[in-house]
């Protein structure tokens, strides 16, 4: 007969770099070994508490849910008795992390209520005991030390629990525990010190083994059944807790939601038609069902503290929010399904996302916390964990490896892992013996990777989710333990995913550069123009200009849309749509369809896109689809297409299908998505779908795992996408000003210059006469701003902007620097840097660097005057402001190889079609992207300074050359001219760096390759005075 | 007063040179030396090949890959290059009385006063020039001057080694005038960097340039150095060449293959280093003052550490808690290790205090005993016949 026992001590991967088992391997084993429950006790946590009462319900167990609390010098294990345990276990864990002042003892004593103690630190025990002994055991280890605990516990007169300290399911997993320690530790395998680590004994035994260790004290076994029995194991996590607003009743939030709303409409629409009242009352009357007025609310509240924000996300589909501004894209005019964020089966709570521009999104936080207090509200965290490279190099730090070699075998091994060709899924030692074997791995290699393997996926640290709130009407600490950012800021113990599950409402506020950039823009156009552009009512969908310039794939800079993937799947769209179908197509729509089409696993749906966008006649994979998917020609674009699919052919109800939606994007799936799966093909079958049709269909639907959007998303964004178009369209200067002084997007600085350049601005350089602290944009000049200038601060840019719009402009450089005062390097970046050239006069650069450095104590004879730095000189200082040569397109410099090499330019690329070329291109931008056999390849963005162009490294090419590729180089590429709905790119055969012309000042340009370089890069015939020289 | 003749004997890229001599493969290609285990690392010495594409010391590595795609990297190899440095040594001091060392590979030679005995000084330097190519296929520039600052000056310019150039006293202003002022000694210090950096803003870009600068302008901008860039700018050097002070040491290294980083293997491996030095001690009937521990790391990174001993010795027991303080201080990396050197130096005869009575022999204590023994016992057959077991891991 199994004695009895029940392992009350036990560590799992989520107690940071000690434990190894997952929970999965804890449950799995616990229920061979025949225990009734386990107990989950990871250091000062309950990082997974919500997943670990998800996996013991799957293996049948009872979960305990407790923590180790440690100090430096005490700890002790904290289990849960009941639900107000729980709470005091929250409140402690948090105490523990966020008070640096934290007394373990008088902590313990205040939370002890509800919660199961056992320790074997015997001043705490005194102490304890003394208050009431209670619920207060000592803890017995097999070990060393286990009698001396014995005796104080007879001593004490304290029961004693039989416990092992368990760190891993299997003892053959002490070796990663110890590689686990090492790396937390920063040492080496034979440095680590033997009391930092478990013993080989410290896992997951069976009972009749533990018995072994305890003929003495059987008490002590029995002990761990009557606690264990006298847990709480009935966990009901999920009923959501809803912040309260301004502590109203439930009846009274929803009458001001309600009041607020129609407020809202009467705004939005004008007069409120039968359509929009039905819509109104019909999300009303679930909001008031579901309790989610306050929550409509509270995020009212927030968007009100910014002008300019995006409700994104499934909220966008809501006519409240619209009515309430958290969103700005109508649900009525645009057939956005409410059912996507709510319905009356919807278990979870959305969440609701919103966009604020990104120097504002701090300052909403800091609001939000002064409103709520730190007591409701705190972040949510990321759980962050060793990702495979990560093991990899921590590993291999271990073993001593140097870092050099490090980065050079982790990337290889990177590279290959998935291109071994098994045909059976493979043991790890059978992966590793290939894998060392392919890349002719030496020792001790092997053995890193099998420890790699291992450690791989072990929670590490917390951090602060990008944007995700969480409210709750009382004490979080109540719900969650709370930790505290590097910021300051408390964030919880959970992601998003536990979160959620735990049913706490999250609300994202997220930072957006974009709308940041539209506000600035707009500032602009104001001042130059007298033009006010309000954000919330413009309404720019039908701008000509704007369409045309969304047509041409022209959209750098723009929202979302700006990238190569974007750009080309834009040109391909428009580029060879029929003259009829295009003066009926709707950009707007066929934008918001683009936004959700660009991911991964989308990609092999495009080209049928565009082909049916082009008026190809297609069959719908099942009729029922048909009427679902004719918007979108047929293609599940997006996420609410799953729900209505799965719906429509499968019978799935609502509720089931919304969660099918949600469970394809989440990380643990695997098992609810095979039940789905099923009844998928049950009920499509029930429809005469054959097994190919719901083949195809499920892979269409698969192709949202990852990220994929709801078109209420998509729209909100695709609604920013065309006021940043519009403002490109109109209004040039301003944008890309506002743009890269944003910090731009996708691109670099140097590309969105080049961009401006090809868009007929002329780029001056920074000046402190003319600068501002940004870049600025009129008419056709955009200026550059003193924030381009590497190490000078933004207080002595303010401060050179302030003084010279107070008393004018700076007549000399001794002026400057009488009115400045800056410090000597700073002044010294601004003169290298050209930005007192303005200044000058008769003087040289070095020349004014002499002022600068003789001071006003100087000689009374005049200073010298050095020469002026030779052009050389001066684009080397320029590449050091700037970090990028900002006069001339980089390529100038390689005059000599291009005259010789004759490239052709990529303006003249489409002349070429289907035939070999040779071309000359500076890098923009890398995609790296698996084939769907998995290998490697890469689609690459390069410039002339005639235009940008694509081009594609397939996998043999790019297995040869892709260790050539990195930003900011010259290239000379070799490849065969492709045309794909009228839109070419080249299929790359070749690669190579374009080797460098040092005298490519001296030598002149020859007659017919005066189009590389005498087309000045600044497109104005007559440059403005002080722009860079022509090259 | 005699007329001073200084030679500045320099032999370009000197650890490039002794890279190659180890591996033909580096031959005619740009190299450069510089640490491979941190890619921020800057470059230390480039070859003729690396520096005709623009390349120069100072430079970081990252950009030096970037303007020369073909660039081949070696790590700084110190024992390597103290040791041929000391080969060098040996080759000069038959031929000049007080000699300097500037850094491996470079030295100043006093000739002063040695015409009656060697020769014009001219011809010596040509002479030390030629056998140094002969013998050890070190191509060297000899620069001959009145003074260390002309010479070396002198020296650098000198673009093809084997070459000998001679400034001839007076002609040094014109010599001066057109050489950057980079190659002023001492600016690429980081304490001078200052210097150097307001030399390039006010583009004083040649000596002749700052021997135009009145010197109360060059105070206002260089301070306390102005003095000194204004007398180099001229040529004047009255600095003399300061004779080295050599002490003799015992030195043993052991390159460890595969390279390891586990302490006990690594301890094992310096006890049996330690021994052999002990052994030698004993043999010659010497103490030492001194241990140093120098390591070589995986990446090449090398770092040494020594400790002073209260009293000579030469005895294993002794030695063996100095050499695991020095072990624990010189591996703070988690990086493993390619080689191990053990040296001991302040060598001294044991001072041996003898007894005014007639007294009883002492005995020695035990380990010292041990020692002798198993020295006697590797005398007779052979070092490796009896080992520790530490030492066999």
């Amino acid at each position: 007969m199994t004695p009895p026992f029940v392992h009350l001590h036990v560590h799992s991967e989520y107690s940071a770099m000690s434990g190894v088992s997952s929970l999965e391997a804890l449950c799995r084993s616990a229920r061979c070994c025949g225990f009734p429950a386990l107990a989950l006790t990871d250091t000062n946590g309950l990082y997974s508490a919500i997943r670990f009462i998800e996996e013991t319900k799957q293996q049948g167990l009872r979960p305990i849910l407790g923590a180790e609390l440690t100090t430096a010098d005490h700890r002790a294990i904290l289990l849960v008795k009941s639900p107000d345990g729980y709470a005091a276990l929250c409140q402690l864990l948090s105490e523990r992390h966020d008070d640096p002042s934290f007394d373990f003892l008088r902590a313990v004593s205040c939370f002890r209520n509800g919660l199961i103690v056992v320790t074997d630190d015997e001043s705490a025990l005194l102490t304890w005991a003394a208050e009431s002994p209670e619920d207060l055991y000592v803890e017995l280890t097999p070990g060393a030390v286990m009698h001396r605990t014995l005796l104080l516990s007879r001593r004490l007169g304290l029961p004693p629990v039989a416990t092992n300290r368990v760190y891993f399911s299997r003892t053959e997993e002490f070796s990663t525990h110890r590689l686990l320690r090492a790396i937390a530790l920063n040492t080496t395998l034979s440095r680590l010190p033997e009391d930092v680590c478990a013993t080989p004994a410290q896992w997951l035994i069976s009972g009749a083994r533990m018995a072994l260790h305890f003929p003495h004290v059987p008490e002590a076994l029995e002990n761990t059944v009557r606690i264990a029995e006298a847990c709480h194991s009935d966990w009901r996590f999920g009923e959501t807790i809803f912040p309260a607003f301004r502590r109203m009743k439930d009846e009274d939030a929803f009458a001001l939601l309600k009041g607020k709303t129609y407020e809202g409409a009467l705004r939005r629409y004008g007069s409120l038609s039968r359509e929009v009242r039905e819509r109104i009352d019909k999300e009303l009357t679930v909001i008031r069902q579901k309790r989610f007025a306050h929550y409509f609310l509270v995020v009212e509240e927030i968007v009100r503290q910014a002008p300019r924000t995006c409700g994104r996300g499934s909220v966008a589909a809501s006519i409240v929010s619209y009515c309430l501004q958290i969103t700005h894209v109508d649900p009525l005019k645009h057939h956005l399904f409410f059912e996507r964020f709510l319905n009356p089966g919807r278990k979870d709570p959305p969440d609701i996302d919103i966009d604020f521009p990104w120097d504002e999104r701090d300052p909403i936080l800091e609001w939000v916390f002064r409103q709520y207090g730190e007591r409701q509200a705190a972040m949510v965290a990321n759980q962050n964990s060793l990702g495979f490279r990560a093991a990899i190099r921590e590993t291999a730090k271990v073993y001593g490896i140097p870092a050099a070699e490090i980065t050079a075998v982790a990337g290889r091994v990177t590279r290959q892992k998935d291109l071994l060709y098994f045909a059976e899924a493979p043991t790890n030692e059978q992966w590793v013996n290939r894998l060392s074997r392919v890349l002719n791995l030496k020792t001790p290699w092997p053995t890193i990777l099998g420890h790699a393997l291992r450690v791989q996926n072990h929670f590490r640290h917390l951090s602060m989710h990008c944007g995700g709130v969480v409210i709750v009407p009382d004490n979080i600490r109540r719900y969650v333990p709370v930790e505290r950012t590097v910021k300051g800021l408390p964030v919880i113990q959970w992601e998003k995913d536990q979160t959620e599950e735990a049913g706490l409402v999250k609300i994202d506020l997220l930072g957006n550069r974009s709308l940041a950039v539209i506000r600035d823009a707009i500032a602009a156009v104001a001042r130059h123009t007298g033009r006010l552009i309000d954000y919330a009512s413009w309404d720019p969908l039908d701008d000509k200009a704007t369409q045309e310039l969304i047509r041409r794939g022209d959209t750098i800079g723009c929202f979302y849309i700006e990238s190569p993937a974007t750009r080309l799947l834009l040109r391909k769209l428009w580029n060879g749509m029929p003259s009829e179908r295009l003066a009926s197509a709707n950009v707007f729509e066929y934008l918001v369809m683009v936004s959700s089409l660009v991911r991964p696993a989308a990609i092999t749906f495009v080209n049928d896109f565009i082909r049916r966008a082009h008026g190809h006649s297609h069959t719908p994979l099942h009729p029922l689809m048909e009427s679902i998917l004719e918007e979108t020609h047929g293609i599940m674009v997006y996420q609410e297409d799953v729900t209505k699919v799965a719906m429509a052919l499968a019978d799935f109800s609502l509720e089931d299908a919304d969660q099918l939606r949600k469970v394809i994007s989440k990380k643990h799936k695997h098992r609810q998505l095979r039940d789905y799966y099923h009844q998928f093909c049950r009920g499509a079958a029930n429809h005469g779908a054959s097994p190919a049709i719901i083949h195809k269909i499920w892979t269409m639907i698969m192709s949202f795992a990852g990220y994929s959007f709801c078109k209420p998303h998509s729209a909100s964004y695709a609604q920013v996408s065309f006021k940043s178009a519009y403002l490109r369209a109109h209004y040039p200067a301003e944008f890309m000003a506002a743009v890269i002084s944003n910090e731009g997007g996708f691109y670099s600085t140097f590309a969105y210059l080049s961009e401006a350049r090809r868009m007929g601005l002329a780029i001056l350089p920074p000046d402190v006469n003319a600068s501002d602290w940004a870049y600025s944009g009129e008419g056709d000049r955009l200026r550059m701003g003193l924030m381009q200038v590497k190490t000078v601060p933004k207080a002595l840019g303010t401060t050179i902007i302030v003084e010279r719009k107070q008393t004018g402009p700076y007549r000399s450089f001794q002026d400057f620097l009488r009115r400045v005062n800056p410090d000597p390097a700073h002044a010294r970046a601004l003169v290298r840097a050209g930005c007192c050239d303005s200044l000058s006069g008769e003087l040289t650069r070095p020349a004014l660097l002499w002022r600068l450095y003789a001071g006003t104590d100087a000689d009374p004879r005049p200073l010298p005057v050095p020469d002026e730095y030779s052009t050389a000189q001066k684009r080397a200082h320029e590449m050091e402001s700037f970090g990028f040569l900002a006069s001339r397109h980089p390529l100038t410099l390689y005059r000599k190889p291009i005259e010789r090499l004759r490239p052709v330019p990529a303006s003249q690329m489409h002349r070429f079609i289907g035939k070999h070329i040779t071309m000359a291109g500076w890098l923009i931008t890398e995609k790296p992207v698996e084939t769907k056999q998995g290998l490697a390849m890469e689609f690459i963005t390069l410039e002339d300074h005639t235009a940008l162009y694509d081009a594609t490294l397939f996998p043999d090419v790019y297995r040869r050359c892709s260790h050539l590729l990195s930003s900011n180089r010259a290239y000379l590429v070799q490849g065969l001219v492709e045309e794909s709905f009228g839109v070419v790119t080249l299929t790359v055969l070749d690669l190579r760096w374009l080797d460098s012309d040092a005298t490519n000042d001296e030598v002149p340009a020859r007659p017919h390759l005066q189009a590389w370089y005498d087309d000045p890069c600044n497109a104005l015939s007559d440059p403005p005075a002080h722009s860079f020289p022509p090259i | 007063m005699m007329e001073r003749q200084i030679a500045c004997l320099y032999i370009p890229s000197f650890e490039i040179v002794l890279a190659r001599a180890q591996n033909a493969t580096l031959r005619n290609r740009p190299v450069a030396v510089a640490p491979v285990h941190t890619p921020r690392a800057l470059i230390r010495e480039v070859s003729p090949e690396a520096s005709a594409e623009g390349l120069q010391p100072g430079m970081s590595v990252e950009l030096g890959r970037t303007m020369c795609p073909a660039l081949h990297i070696v790590p700084p190899d110190t024992s390597r290059v103290q040791a041929a440095h000391r080969e060098l040594e040996q080759r000069v001091f038959s031929c000049a009385p007080a000699w300097e060392s500037i850094r491996p590979g470079s030295l100043f030679l006093d000739f002063t006063g040695t015409t009656r005995l060697f020769g014009p000084p001219i011809d010596t330097a040509a002479r030390l020039g030629r056998e140094l190519t002969r013998q050890q296929g070190w191509n060297s520039v000899i620069g001959l001057a009145g003074s260390k600052l002309v010479s070396q000056l002198a020296a650098v310019t000198l673009k093809r080694p084997p070459q000998v150039l001679w400034i001839h006293p007076g002609s040094e202003p014109p010599f001066l005038a057109p050489l950057p002022t980079m190659l002023l000694p001492g600016l690429s210090r980081t304490s001078a960097s200052l210097v150097m950096q307001r030399l390039e803003d006010l583009n004083l870009r040649t000596l002749g340039a700052i021997a135009s600068i009145s010197l109360t302008h060059l105070e206002a901008v260089f301070g306390a150095s102005a003095i000194l860039l204004h007398n180099w700018a001229l040529g004047i050097d009255p600095s003399p060449v300061h004779p080295p002070a050599a002490q003799p040491i015992i030195e043993r290294t052991i390159s460890l293959d595969p390279d390891e980083v586990e302490d006990p293997l690594l301890l094992g491996r310096l006890y049996g280093l330690l021994e052999v030095l002990c052994a030698t001690l004993r043999q010659q009937q010497r103490v030492c003052r001194r241990v140093r521990l120098s390591i070589r790391h995986s990446d090449h990174v090398e770092r040494a550490t020594q400790e002073r001993l209260s009293h000579g010795t030469c005895w294993e027991a002794d030695l063996q808690p100095v050499l695991h303080r020095l072990f624990y201080r010189c591996l703070r990396r988690r990086v493993r290790l390619t080689r191990l050197t053990l040296q001991v130096d302040r060598l001294e005869s044991p001072v041996e205090q003898l007894s005014l009575f007639d007294e009883p022999t002492q005995v020695p204590p035990a380990p010292h005993r041990l020692s002798t023994a198993l020295d006697v016992i590797r005398a007779k057959f052979g070092e490796h016949s009896l080992r520790w077991g530490k030492t066999l891991r």
